[in-house]
């Protein structure tokens, strides 16, 4: 490169021509960039020393490969493969999410693409609209990815994060409907943090209870959050633990089917935090605590009743707090959301709904939009639910546990 | 009992489906490779809009002779409808369920006659 080349790009890279002297900069500009410009000082350099003179070699750089995926793809040999990942994106990392199929099922990925006036903010439309389409009252709304913060490392993220969320939802969204309502997160992994959330955000329009996310590995018996389940007690708000999968469960190392990792991974974290909750006593120590046990279905809670009660009956002195069976304290103290509800074998479903009370225990819900929600009718279809047990498990057992229209 | 007026056969392109309501239930009536098929809209799973569906061949696995798993297909001769609700697949045919073959989503013939398309319930 000649000498005059260099003038004119490292003119070009300051954004000026070589007579001026002031060039001005729009620091809150987050979305404009130029290469070249960026790299100026570097071409100043290369021209002061002279590299033209010698040979230069980059050993190692990059460039995205993911922002021309759309040019990949047609080149992937397997034609199953290709399809997903056309429509997709590229799966390049252990999570192999797609839920959605490359497609097939399409209410959560065009979503995005809904118009809505602007009168108010985008999610209470978008809200509404999904509400009344269905017939629901009132609608508990969490969060999507943020169901995988309690396996974020730094426990500061998920404090953090959950909280600006949480603002946001009770200052901006909850307000513009009363029938829109959420179980605010709380960042378990830190517990002064859960219990500061119980405290600022209890009594705040549209908070109905708080929630954890499932997937974390702490231990929820633990003596630090003792504070926090006497807190939720004291006001009487329910604690809902939200299942999820984790895309890097050592234990699903070997699952290569999202359907595997769905299937078993939305009940695990539940498994072990309901058994932990249980055989440590925590019903006993918390008689008021209302525990809701969400989007894990319903097949799970029989086979844990039964294998609790099992090994606790042989082994009553490793849990002495209790004065029950564990599948007592899960039928009385515990609550279950529907979805999505394992509805194939319909003999299985009525022995499970007798055993864990699902008169008074159970709780409508459809997990619109994603992947396998449910409607109403996958309830009020039930050929063996009276019309008393179809209102109840509808809406009169979310309505006193969540008080609403009070 | 009848036959009803779906459109013209210059109105389909290739994958194109109209839905109609006959009797009040509704028929999605599509076009894919080159032939016309007419299904119920309603899913038997949960009621979803199945006739809005992707249109695809069924995927298959590919064996070695020794029962390793080299792979996947799409088939070229069964091709399924998949409901946008949940995912269901119905071979667009028979209309028979991907997931149990002893339920079939009702199907419906479609003539062709003079340059319109008609389905006969």
């Amino acid at each position: 490169m000649t000498d005059s080349e260099f003038s004119t790009l490292a003119a070009a890279g300051l954004g000026r021509d070589a007579k001026d002297d002031v060039r001005a900069i729009n620091a809150m500009d987050r979305t404009r960039y130029d290469s070249s410009r960026h790299l100026a000082h570097a071409t100043e350099q290369a021209r002061e020393r002279n590299y033209a003179d010698f040979l230069i070699v980059d050993a190692d750089a990059h460039h995205y490969e993911n922002e021309s995926w759309p040019d990949i793809v047609k080149y992937i040999e397997d034609p199953i493969l290709r399809h997903r990942a056309e429509l997709g994106r590229p799966p390049l990392d252990r999570s192999n999410v797609d839920q959605n199929r490359a497609g097939r099922i399409y209410a959560s990925s065009r979503r995005r693409y809904e118009e809505v006036p602007g009168d108010v903010p985008r999610d209470v439309t978008l809200i509404r609209r999904e509400m009344d389409a269905i017939g629901i009252d009132y609608q508990i709304v969490f969060p999507t990815p943020m169901l995988h913060l309690g396996m974020h490392p730094d426990k500061f993220m998920e404090t953090q994060l959950s909280w600006a969320y949480s603002r946001w939802m009770t200052e901006e969204i909850l307000p513009h409907d009363n029938r829109i309502k959420t179980m605010v997160y709380l960042p378990f992994n830190d517990p002064e943090a859960s219990l500061r959330t119980v405290e600022y955000f209890s009594g705040k329009p549209g908070v109905a209870g708080f929630m954890v996310t499932g997937p974390r590995y702490k231990p929820v018996h633990d003596n630090a959050y003792m504070a926090v389940y006497r807190a939720l007690e004291e006001r009487d708000l329910p604690l809902g633990f939200h299942a999820g999968y984790h895309s890097s469960e050592r234990i699903m190392e070997g699952m290569n089917r999202f359907l595997s990792v769905h299937a078993l991974g939305f009940v695990l974290y539940s498994m072990v935090h309901l058994t932990n909750l249980v055989i440590n006593g925590i019903p006993e120590r918390f008689p008021g605590l209302k525990v809701l046990w969400i989007e894990s279905g319903l097949a799970w809670v029989p086979f844990l009743m039964q294998r609790l009660d099992n090994e606790y009956l042989m082994r009553t002195s490793e849990a002495p707090l209790l004065k029950k069976k564990p599948s007592e304290y899960m039928r009385e103290n515990f609550y279950y959301t529907t979805q999505p509800m394992e509805y194939d074998n319909l003999k299985a479903l009525q022995l499970t709904m007798e055993m864990i009370n699902a008169e008074t225990q159970l709780l409508f819900a459809s997990d619109f939009p994603h992947w396998d929600f449910n409607l109403p009718s996958t309830v009020y279809d039930l050929p063996f639910l009276s019309e008393h047990a179809k209102r109840r498990i509808l809406g009169e057992n979310a309505r006193e546990l969540f008080k609403l229209d009070s | 009992m009848g036959e009803w007026l779906v459109g013209s056969t210059a109105d389909f392109d290739e994958g194109d489906r109209r839905i109609m309501k006959v009797d009040g239930r509704e028929i999605a009536v599509l076009k894919n490779d080159g032939r016309f098929h007419a299904i119920s809209n309603y899913c038997l799973h949960m009621g979803g809009p199945v006739g809005e569906g992707m249109i695809m061949g069924k995927v298959e696995a590919v064996l070695t002779d020794d029962e390793q798993y080299v792979g996947e297909r799409f088939s070229t001769e069964e091709i399924h409808i998949i409901c946008p609700w949940h995912g269901w697949e119905y071979n667009i045919a028979t209309g028979e369920f991907a997931g149990d073959r002893t339920r079939c989503l009702p199907t419906f013939e479609v003539v062709t006659r003079d340059g319109q398309v008609y389905v006969r319930t």
